[in-house]
């Protein structure tokens, strides 16, 4: 039964909740796991919730002006409105969103609202550092696009369709049938640019904690440090949900949602602790050499 | 009729009579000699007025009532007719530049100088070859005497060396009328054309020898020394009368002996012809001397009605009709043209011969003369309404026919460069014009002036002749010249007035204008009004920028509504003329402007002639049957003038170089009407392409990499305007792509984008010039932190860079997927690939163009500056409004969209309900505007309620490396802002364009440098050029 539109927002809340708490769960235990991969004890992995509450807590917040408290929320609704237009789980009322307004392209373009927001925000801040961040981030992202891009046109048109519920419809009836198994070289341009995307080693130039501490978001503080928390969670949670959903015959439970996306994201880590940071230039050239050329490849595959 | 021979009589006798009447004083005798020069006018008036027509076709007369053979007779007809008033009015406006000269000389100057003149118009009258003999020696001798009265040295000099080119040319010709006399009986030119003597092989001797004099005595190539070196040297107002009235009397002789020349022989006139045009415009190419310049365009325009005259004959090109449309229109043009600016140069005083020197020692000239120089140069490289315009078109639209496709190149090319060097001499003189200044007309601008109206008379009666009598067509200049009347009145009033142009014009045009048009005309015209609006951000009245404004815009309009090639071409050409001057009219402007009107030119070039090459109407309709190749020149022309990747290295300068609203109008506007002509050439000679689906990829290859080093090349910018240009280059490039998809869904995109691209382009130009008036520099790293004190701004361009890079929920987000969409579709699956990598880099520019600008540590001295002028402000806002209705509503602007390419393509997209449909996904605009505004509005509460007391804090309140910054401006970061990005990629943006046509320049000038070392000023060396022209004129008429 279609639900009223009361009920989709309901929905929507609740889709919402769960894809937070995932989210942040999801960054706290792979903290421990990189600790432990490291030889420490490492965070509880309730620490991103303590870090929220703690930001969200502070008693007064330093503000340089309308964009700046804007950066954050442009922030957090870029988030969001990606998770919005992308539907989680496969056949799930639930967990359905607003998928229909607009397909794989929207869903594309929406990861720019954010970060676009964001680095205004930052900006306004005044910050060198800030300005670097941003600086570096567009830069690397300019580059890391191209094999997703690649990746994304492969997969359309090999399914012969943008419309996300599509394309996972597509991969149903076993494994033999995700792209992973069809088209296995645009998953690996997928995956190199999502470690791009993600941030961590060796693309963590752009948070760079040595140099210039943080990059992006070194003004922020109090709430607005916790709504870019809150943020992060839900953000990579769609994201993981879209690499599901384009890549690994989507989910068709919570369950299986929730063991693909871990395994997606465990790339970053793993990759993460096995090389070190490359500086900007050497990404940018990195992610138009290879990881574009299997981008290319895995177009020809699919048109032949 | 009044009988010639009186006027002869007349003219001898006040030669005579001068030393006498001179005893009364120098007023009287000079009285005498102007009245006797205007005799001749004044008769040539009533011969033109008895053969207008409906009158006898000639007439003829002889020598004391006998006819031909045995009297010498005289003919009157209509070119007869003009030639003398030519003759008579350019002697009459030199003698008036000469008067002070001629009054402080002995009275030997004024009989000299009335003497050439009757020797002139005797060469014109005369049927017969001996007495034709006769004239030019009249004409040559008096000539040497008015060259040798300039007593000065070089002067002296070069008219030695005329003596001897002319001596031999007379030697020649004498040979030739002995030769004639021999082989035909007679003299008489009709009666020898019908002669069988004539035609043998000893016949064809006398007619060389006749047709060689006749050549060097219009200076061809290379044996033509002698007479730059005059044109040069002697008094200017001499020169207008060695251009002008000689040239023109020459060439009627010419025009006169062709019927006894035999096809070799008028091969020969051709190919002599073409070659002194090619060859003399690149040799003047390097000319820094004014004069000298105007002397090698002087000897190529001659030499280029000789070769028109010929060919017409030689190819049957056309009736004598023809004849005088296309050889009189450029004979016309050139002598009036080249009459003021040799006039003018006295203006300008002593010219030097070093580029550097000259700048120092020229004068400026006052707007008036500024404005009479423009119209005699521009009517001199043959821009509309000029006739060398509406003759070009006829020329190159009968060779076309006649499918001489190589003659076009060389006459197309060399016009091109000519147009380089003509408009770079009048771009200097643009440039020493002072802001705003009122200094009065200079003494002696009334020949000039005089030359410049009679060029625009003539101009319109030709375009009315041919057919051109549509006003809308007309209103461009109708707007220039009643602007340009009250160009002193405030802006604020000129802005209004144009407006109100524009309103008329939009009024009057309104029922011609179906869907696609209507659509364009929003772009066009509303888009000139919106910046005849912003124009009054700046105050003062801004001389000279609301009349070509206005006139650019009517242009743009009138290039809508043609309804002909041939009124297509005008209007386009006028919107190039405009455009030309509004970029030159730029603080800096003069070299942008250049490489804009020769790029311009160029690209005007290929559509001619693609036009040219295409019989039938210009409409909105499939053609059938035609060639395909010319819609690739059409193709090509439209694709200089769009700046695609290649031909786009005058885009940036351009752009940037002229007042800041100008670049919005050239860059928002101005642009879109090569994508109408675009969609309207696909649209009617799709179907013909050659090679179709390789020739619309290739399209799409060359859009794409526009688009992409478009961006690629903004992102290392640092002058904001070169930013927006680069900018601007890119999502032209889209457009370009999207129109090579070839499909509604392509179309569709290509239209959306192209109004998009309008709104948010006009948005970020007028916002930066609000900017720019401001903070006084271009250099955004010299900016930052102007949110604070330009907010209204910030949220202009904040809207703007969302809608271009293409984020939702803002209608750029519609343009992305429509492209992708619709290139999926289509299965150009690596274009979109490459698509997506260029609009990633667009965020790039777009992100630090509004951080360094508004975001960062702000200037000290910038923390007083005001909000942006309300002009610029009221126009962003509707812009604004209308950007953010068409954003929820995407209907607004799709359905009218796809309601103009529906009529062309198959439908491929297709509405249900808000939500758009392509076969491959959907997008509905309407929605995830709700759902963006909703969470964006729940994240926005949030955050206001978890603020616990915020305490905003100065800007320079930053903590950096453990210290508070002394300069904390200084921690602005924005210089080289993707330094990074330059390390990986830079090599993909060397400037290889730029390189290229810089490499082709100097090719081109080396050539014309290499040919330039046959002038050695040496005298002998030129009389033997003379003789080996001849010998090589010989061998080659024995080849032929």
């Amino acid at each position: 039964m279609e639900p009223t539109i009361i009920g989709r927002i309901g929905y929507a809340f609740v889709s919402l909740f769960v894809i937070t708490n995932y989210g942040l769960l999801l960054i706290g235990s792979m903290a421990r796991i990189s600790a432990k991969v490291q030889g420490r004890v490492g965070q509880p992995v309730w620490q991103p919730y303590i870090d929220i509450v703690k930001s969200s807590a502070k008693r007064n917040s330093i503000g340089h002006g309308a964009m700046f408290y804007l950066g954050p929320v442009f922030r957090l609704a870029g988030g969001v409105g990606t998770y919005m237009f992308i539907p989680a789980v496969f056949g799930s009322v639930l967990f359905r969103n607003f998928s229909d307004s607009g397909d794989l392209l929207l869903v594309m373009y929406f990861i720019f609202f954010g970060q676009l927001g964001m680095a205004l925000g930052a900006g306004e801040g005044g910050h060198p550092y800030s300005a670097i961040g941003v600086s570096r981030g567009l830069a690397q992202m300019t580059a890391f696009e191209v094999p997703f891009a690649l990746s994304v046109i492969a997969v359309a048109a090999q399914y012969g369709t943008l419309d996300i519920n599509a394309i996972v419809a597509a991969q149903q009836g076993g494994f033999a049938h995700w792209t992973l198994a069809t088209n296995p070289l645009a998953v690996i341009a997928a995956i190199v640019a999502f470690l791009g995307m993600s941030g961590h080693n060796p693309f963590s130039v752009v948070i760079a904690p040595q140099e210039i501490p943080i990059g992006p978001p070194t003004e922020y503080q109090s709430n607005l440090l916790g709504m870019l928390q809150t943020n992060r969670a839900i953000f990579n949670g769609a994201k993981l949900v879209l690499y599901m959903n384009l890549y690994f015959g989507g989910a068709t439970n919570i369950v299986a949602m929730v063991i693909k996306t871990f395994l997606i994201y465990f790339v970053n880590v793993f990759v993460g602790q096995a090389f070190p940071r490359l500086r900007t230039d050497q990404s940018i050239r990195f992610f138009l050499g290879a990881p574009t050329l299997v981008g290319i490849a895995s177009v020809i595959i699919a048109v032949i | 009729m009044v009988n010639p021979l009186y006027l002869f009589a007349c003219s001898l006798a006040a030669a005579f009579l001068l030393p006498l009447v001179d005893k009364l004083g120098r007023k009287a005798s000079l009285g005498l000699a102007y009245a006797t020069v205007a005799a001749w006018g004044a008769a040539a008036l009533s011969y033109l007025w008895a053969l207008f027509p409906g009158g006898s076709p000639t007439e003829s007369f002889g020598t004391a009532g006998f006819a031909a053979p045995l009297a010498i007779m005289l003919r009157v007809g209509p070119e007869e007719a003009a030639g003398l008033l030519a003759v008579s009015a350019v002697g009459l406006l030199s003698a008036g530049a000469m008067h002070r000269s001629l009054a402080k000389a002995p009275i030997g100057g004024a009989i000299a100088l009335l003497m050439a003149l009757m020797g002139m118009s005797g060469i014109i009258l005369t049927r017969d070859l001996f007495n034709l003999f006769v004239f030019m020696e009249i004409s040559s001798i008096a000539t040497y005497g008015l060259i040798a009265y300039d007593d000065r040295r070089a002067a002296l000099r070069a008219g030695f060396k005329y003596m001897m080119a002319g001596g031999i040319a007379s030697a020649l010709y004498l040979i030739g009328v002995i030769y004639a006399y021999r082989f035909g009986g007679q003299l008489n030119i009709d009666l020898a054309a019908r002669s069988p003597g004539l035609y043998g092989a000893a016949g064809t001797v006398a007619a060389f020898f006749l047709l060689a004099a006749l050549l060097i005595e219009l200076k061809p190539f290379p044996a033509n020394g002698w007479a730059i070196d005059v044109y040069q040297t002697v008094d200017p107002g001499l020169s207008a009368i060695l251009s002008g009235a000689s040239a023109t009397a020459l060439l009627l002789a010419l025009w006169k002996i062709m019927p006894i020349l035999g096809d070799a022989q008028l091969s020969v006139v051709a190919g002599s012809g073409l070659a002194t045009f090619a060859a003399s415009n690149l040799v003047g190419a390097r000319q820094s001397n004014a004069r000298r310049m105007l002397g090698y365009s002087s000897v190529a325009q001659v030499g280029l009605v000789a070769a028109v005259a010929a060919l017409t004959r030689l190819l049957s090109l056309g009736d004598d009709r023809f004849a005088y449309m296309v050889a009189g229109g450029l004979l016309l043009n050139h002598l009036l043209a080249k009459t003021g600016l040799f006039l003018l140069s006295r203006a300008l005083g002593e010219p030097g011969s070093q580029a550097g020197a000259q700048r120092r020692r020229e004068r400026a000239l006052s707007p008036i003369g500024t404005a009479i120089a423009g119209v005699l140069a521009v009517g001199l490289v043959g821009l509309p309404p000029f006739p060398g315009f509406w003759a070009k078109w006829s020329l190159i639209r009968a060779l076309a026919g006649a499918r001489q496709w190589w003659l076009i190149v060389v006459i197309l090319g060399a016009s091109l460069v000519e147009a380089f060097y003509v408009l770079r001499w009048f771009g200097r003189i643009a440039d020493m014009r002072g802001e705003d200044g009122y200094a009065g007309p200079e003494a002696g601008i009334a020949g000039p002036a005089l030359c410049a109206a009679a060029l625009a008379g003539f101009g319109i009666a030709s375009g009315l002749a041919l057919g051109v009598g549509d006003p809308l067509l007309w209103a461009p200049f109708a707007a220039l010249a009643a602007l340009l009347l009250v160009d002193r009145a405030p802006g604020w009033l000129k802005s209004l007035l144009s407006i109100a142009a524009v309103a008329a014009f939009g009024r009057l045009a309104f029922d011609r204008l179906d869907g696609l048009r209507l659509f364009f005309a929003v772009m066009l015209l509303g888009g000139g009004a919106m910046y005849s609006f912003a124009a009054m951000y700046k105050r003062g009245p801004r001389r000279g920028l609301h009349p070509l404004l206005s006139a650019a815009t009517l242009a743009l309009g009138a290039i809508l509504v043609a309804d002909s090639p041939l009124g297509f071409f005008f209007a386009w050409e006028t919107m190039t003329l405009a455009s030309y001057l509004l970029v030159l009219r730029g603080k800096k402007g003069e070299r942008a402007a250049l490489g804009y009107v020769v790029f311009g030119l160029g690209g005007a070039f290929l559509l001619m002639v693609g036009l040219a090459a295409i019989p039938g109407a210009w409409s909105f309709r499939p053609t059938g049957g035609a060639d395909g190749w010319p819609i690739l020149l059409i193709i090509g022309g439209l694709l200089v003038k769009l700046g695609a990747l290649g031909v786009h290295v005058w885009l940036p300068g351009a752009y940037a170089e002229s007042d800041d609203d100008v670049s919005g109008f050239l860059s928002s506007s101005l642009s879109k009407a090569g994508v109408f002509v675009m969609i309207v050439a696909l649209a009617a000679f799709g179907g013909v392409v050659p090679f179709q689906a390789l020739t619309l990829r290739a399209l799409g290859w060359i859009g794409l990499a526009t688009a992409l080093f478009g961006a690629l090349y903004a992102i290392y910018q640092e002058d904001v305007k070169k930013t927006l240009a680069w900018s601007s280059m890119g999502q032209i490039g889209y457009v370009i792509l999207a129109l090579a998809i070839n499909d509604q869904a392509g179309w569709t995109t290509a239209l959306y984008l192209a109004l998009n691209h309008f709104l948010y382009k006009s948005m970020l130009f007028l916002a930066i010039a609000g900017v720019i008036k401001r903070v006084g520099t271009r250099n955004m790293y010299e900016m930052g932190g102007l949110i604070k004190t330009m907010p209204f701004s910030f949220l202009s361009v904040l809207m703007a860079i969302i809608a271009l890079s293409g984020v939702p929920p803002l209608s750029g987000f519609g343009g992305k997927w429509l492209l992708y969409s619709s290139l999926l579709q289509k299965g150009w699956y690596l274009e979109a690939a490459v698509a997506f990598f260029a609009s990633a880099v667009a965020f790039l520019y777009l992100f630090r163009l509004i951080h360094t600008i508004f975001l960062g540590q702000p200037k000290p001295s910038q923390s007083t500056v005001r909000e942006a002028p309300l002009a610029l402000t009221i126009p962003q806002g509707f812009l604004m409004a209308v950007l953010l209705a068409a954003s929820a509503f995407p209907r607004l602007m799709l359905d009218p969209v796809m309601g103009v390419v529906g009529d062309v393509f198959d439908p491929i997209l297709r509405f249900e309900g808000s939500t758009l449909v392509s076969p491959l996904g959907y997008w509905d605009g309407t929605l995830s505007m709700i759902v963006t505004i909703v969470v964006f509005a729940l994240c926005f509460f949030w955050m206001l309620a978890n603020l616990h007391n915020p305490q905003p804090v100065k800007q320079f309140n930053i903590v950096y490396a453990a210290e508070r910054p002394f300069k904390p401006w200084t921690t602005h970061y924005a210089w080289s802002f993707y330094a990074p990005y330059e390390k990986a990629l830079g090599f993909l943006t060397r400037r290889r364009g730029e390189r290229f046509w810089e490499a082709f320049g100097t090719g081109v000038d080396s050539v014309g440098g290499a040919i330039r070392r046959v002038y050695t000023g040496n005298g002998q060396t030129y009389a033997l050029h003379v003789v080996l022209y001849v010998v090589a004129l010989y061998l080659l008429t024995g080849a032929l």
